[in-house]
């Protein structure tokens, strides 16, 4: 359709150039001198079509398309990255830049010629505007040309290492795309490379600042290319994260586009915002590059959670394989799962020293496999992250000897757990109603993200809750609506500890909420911590204790500020469609009476995203209260 | 170009028997590319901002983990084991994996010669890995010196 719009456009151009290369002005042809007349047609062309209104020139400038036909001003916040000096904000001007700098006579530096640093824009401006070759100054680009040698890319796949338990951090997951060469069984997924989006942290700010700044866009965010194994070694082996592999269904065409855009963004700062601009909607805007048409941002208007962008790439059908690669934790851990309670005495023995002690060498070749393996796997995990030990590398090496006398490639018994993003949807809305003791009450709750314990496992790692920006009303009989309850952030994080890798399991929750005090429930603000233990408690369930500090503070109160040391026990269960969550707490409130509340929630999973449930709670204080509740819980 | 480049990087090797020890000071094995930044809110925001300090590699500049010569997108051979030491080490004992393939691939050594190539280094890891405190420029050494004498092998290191 371009094409045929064009067409008519051509003849009468093809002619003006056609008279020129045969007038006595161009008997000379001296390009630099030919130049300005071809970019006026040009420019004059680029006017009628008002290119610089085209979703695809707006992509390549990083523009948003707001509500209402309205433009935001471009996300790169890099001078680098304009031509002009309202290119940030004026993408007309930036194109009438950018043509104008295509059609530069080549200056000293080839390599900071407009066409060299610009070659997405400069294709496409080639392709929507057609000139003919020979009208534009030939530049060699010998930096951009070495470094499409290195990329090698015929094809991408989007890499989403998924959440570790422990650390909070990664709860939401990140996004990264790999570019592969071409499937010719001739090189290694090792050497690929990654194509990452991340925040450019300054080392010299002390921690409060990192985070802070992290948070609030503060750090410029920037893409880096490296090789893959190098995100290999950061996920799965120093941060315990399964990776996730989705090769993608790009042409070659289309990523040989992308690769020209991410040159354009070498060293390029953009604000870098936790919730939205980060590193998945980023690599959602290049794949919009890759392919023009494609819509994928327009999804996220004001939170951009991984696991959300990876469902609507795949929604968009772009999605062509997936593969598994579990992180060393996973993998030891199926081991582990597997064996003979003999092995893994075995494993316990070579843990503690690994000169082979009876009952190893007793075992057959595949179970001393398997244990010199996990041995000299969770020996490895032990020094995860920190700084070489000779003494426990020697012990280490010791164990790779002994697996090297004892070779073989081993399948661990891997089943590949539900895939993160066919879990239940981030944002949740939980309809209630139920008793408090004689009073009945109707509820309602908004969660933004991401995951409670009560909420459908598959997909999600178990025992990991992180909520953000849960809000809870109820509107109880005689007393009308009002805030029941305030989750700013919530995480509660059970990591059982198993005879070889010792965890800690630990909360932090800040919030408002209403508090049993005095027969009356009050609204309090509160920063609650906790740090404890879990342990398995048979197939699907675990049980926790912890130690907990909560600081609270409301206006009604007698001092305004109270400390409050307790404890909390709890159990958590998970088998099919049903997950059973109880807990019981108790706080020390300094100069009042303590506090004490247990609880149960059960819930029942109808299809990946409805549950309904049913709830009993208890609380003591100066009188003992009985509440009751059944909800609906959807996912979106 | 990768092979030329390989090409390049093999000769050097054969020549000078390293100048520089690839994979730098303080990279043997066992390293586990600890990075040396600490303090947790340094690594928690490192995780939750996905955040990289220092340079910012574009397949042009220097890499941080002090196992790397530099943080080029095209590794050869020498390079490759200093980087992946202990997955090297690890596949090796194995017999098989892609830390394996991965150098082989950046030896240059062709496809139908990979899992000889697996198989050789596996009949040789003590030879490779003799100890815990092996740096990367002598597996390096001897895994081109185990080619060499290998009648397969020999001809990706002449």
């Amino acid at each position: 359709m371009e094409f045929r719009d064009l067409f008519p456009r051509w003849i009468p151009w093809l002619v003006v150039v056609w008279w020129f290369a045969w007038s006595p002005v161009a008997a000379e042809p001296v390009e630099s001198e030919e130049a300005p007349w071809a970019l006026e047609t040009l420019l004059q062309q680029a006017d009628e079509q008002r290119l610089w209104e085209a979703r695809h020139w707006l992509s390549l400038l990083h523009y948003e398309q707001l509500p209402g036909d309205l433009l935001s001003a471009s996300q790169v916040d890099d001078p680098r990255f304009f031509l002009s000096m309202d290119g940030r904000t004026n993408p007309r001007a930036e194109l009438i830049a950018t043509l104008e700098a295509l059609f530069d006579p080549t200056g000293s530096d080839a390599d900071r010629h407009a066409q060299c640093r610009f070659p997405a824009r400069f294709s496409w401006l080639e392709a929507r505007l057609g000139w003919p070759d020979m009208k534009r100054p030939r530049v060699r680009c010998a930096a951009y040309l070495q470094w499409r040698e290195q990329v090698q890319a015929a094809r991408m796949t989007l890499v989403f290492p998924a959440a570790y338990l422990n650390s909070p951090s990664s709860m939401f997951g990140h996004t990264l795309l790999r570019l592969d060469p071409d499937e010719d069984g001739e090189g290694s997924r090792w050497l690929s490379s990654a194509v990452n989006y991340g925040a450019q942290v300054s080392p010299d700010d002390n921690s409060l600042l990192y985070m802070y700044k992290g948070l609030t866009g503060g750090y410029p965010g920037q893409f880096v290319v490296m090789p893959y194994f190098k995100k290999i070694q950061e996920y799965n082996r120093i941060e315990n994260r399964d990776i996730w592999e989705y090769q993608l269904g790009f042409s070659v065409t289309e990523t040989d586009r992308l690769v020209a855009h991410l040159w354009e963004l070498q060293a390029v700062n953009f604000d870098y915002y936790f919730f939205r601009e980060n590193c998945s909607f980023r690599l959602l805007e290049l794949l919009e590059v890759a392919r023009p048409g494609l819509e994928l941002t327009q999804r996220f208007d004001w939170i951009a959670i991984p696991v959300d962008t990876v469902r609507v790439v795949e929604e968009a059908g772009l999605v062509d394989a997936v593969h598994y690669r579990p992180s060393e934790m996973s993998r030891v851990q199926a081991l582990l799962d597997g064996m003979s309670p003999q092995e893994l005495d075995a494993v316990e023995r070579l843990h503690r020293d690994p000169k082979v002690g009876t009952g190893f060498s007793d075992l057959p070749l595949a179970s001393r496999r398997d244990v010199a393996e996990a041995a000299y796997t969770l020996s490895r995990i032990a020094q995860s992250g920190q700084p070489r030990d000779p003494q426990a590398a020697a012990h280490s090496h010791a164990l790779l000897a002994l697996r090297h006398q004892n070779a073989g490639g081993i399948d661990p018994p891997l089943t590949m757990p539900t895939r993160p993003e066919h879990g239940h949807d981030s944002a949740r809305v939980l309809l209630e109603s139920g008793t408090l003791g004689d009073d009945p009450f109707l509820g309602i709750a908004v969660r933004p993200a991401y995951h409670s314990h009560e909420d459908p496992q598959p997909g999600f790692p178990p025992g990991a809750q992180i909520n953000m920006g849960n809000l809870w009303i109820r509107a109880i009989e005689g007393e009308g609506a009002e805030l029941w309850r305030l989750d700013l952030v919530d995480i509660f994080s059970l990591t059982p500890r198993t005879r070889f890798v010792k965890s800690w399991s630990w909360q932090v929750r800040t919030g408002v909420e209403r508090a049993w005090i005095h027969t009356e429930d009050r609204l309090v603000g509160h920063l609650s911590g906790g740090g404890g233990w879990t342990w398995h408690l048979g197939p699907g369930a675990r049980w926790y204790g912890l130690g907990t500090l909560r600081l609270e503070g409301h206006r009604e109160h007698d001092s305004n500020l109270t400390l409050q040391p307790g404890a909390q026990v709890g159990a958590q269960f998970v088998a099919g469609g049903i997950s059973v969550f109880a807990d019981s707490s108790l706080w020390w409130v300094p100069g009042e009476r303590r506090r004490i509340q247990a609880q149960a929630q059960l819930q029942y999973a109808l299809g990946r995203n409805h549950s309904i449930g049913a709830g009993v709670q208890r609380q003591w204080e100066q009188e003992a209260r009985t509440s009751i509740n059944f909800n609906y819980r959807l996912y979106f | 170009m990768k092979k030329a480049l390989i090409g390049a990087a093999m000769l050097s090797v054969s020549s000078a028997s390293f100048a520089v020890a690839p994979g730098g000071p303080g990279c043997g094995w066992g390293n586990m590319l600890f990075e040396g930044k600490s303090g947790m809110g340094y690594h928690l925001l490192a995780t939750i901002v996905n955040g990289t300090s220092g340079n910012a590699t574009f397949g042009m500049t220097s890499g941080t983990n002090g196992c790397d010569v530099d943080g080029e997108l095209t590794y050869a051979g020498e390079n490759m084991i200093g980087a992946v030491m202990d997955e090297f080490s690890e596949d090796v004992a194995r017999g098989e994996g892609e830390a394996l393939d991965a150098v082989a691939v950046t030896l240059n050594v062709a496809p139908q010669d990979r899992p000889h190539f697996a198989a050789v280094m596996h009949q040789h890891f003590a030879q490779l890995f003799p100890s815990a405190e092996v740096t990367a420029a002598e597996v390096t050494t001897q895994v081109l010196a185990i080619m060499q004498a290998d009648a397969r092998l020999a001809q990706y290191v002449s």
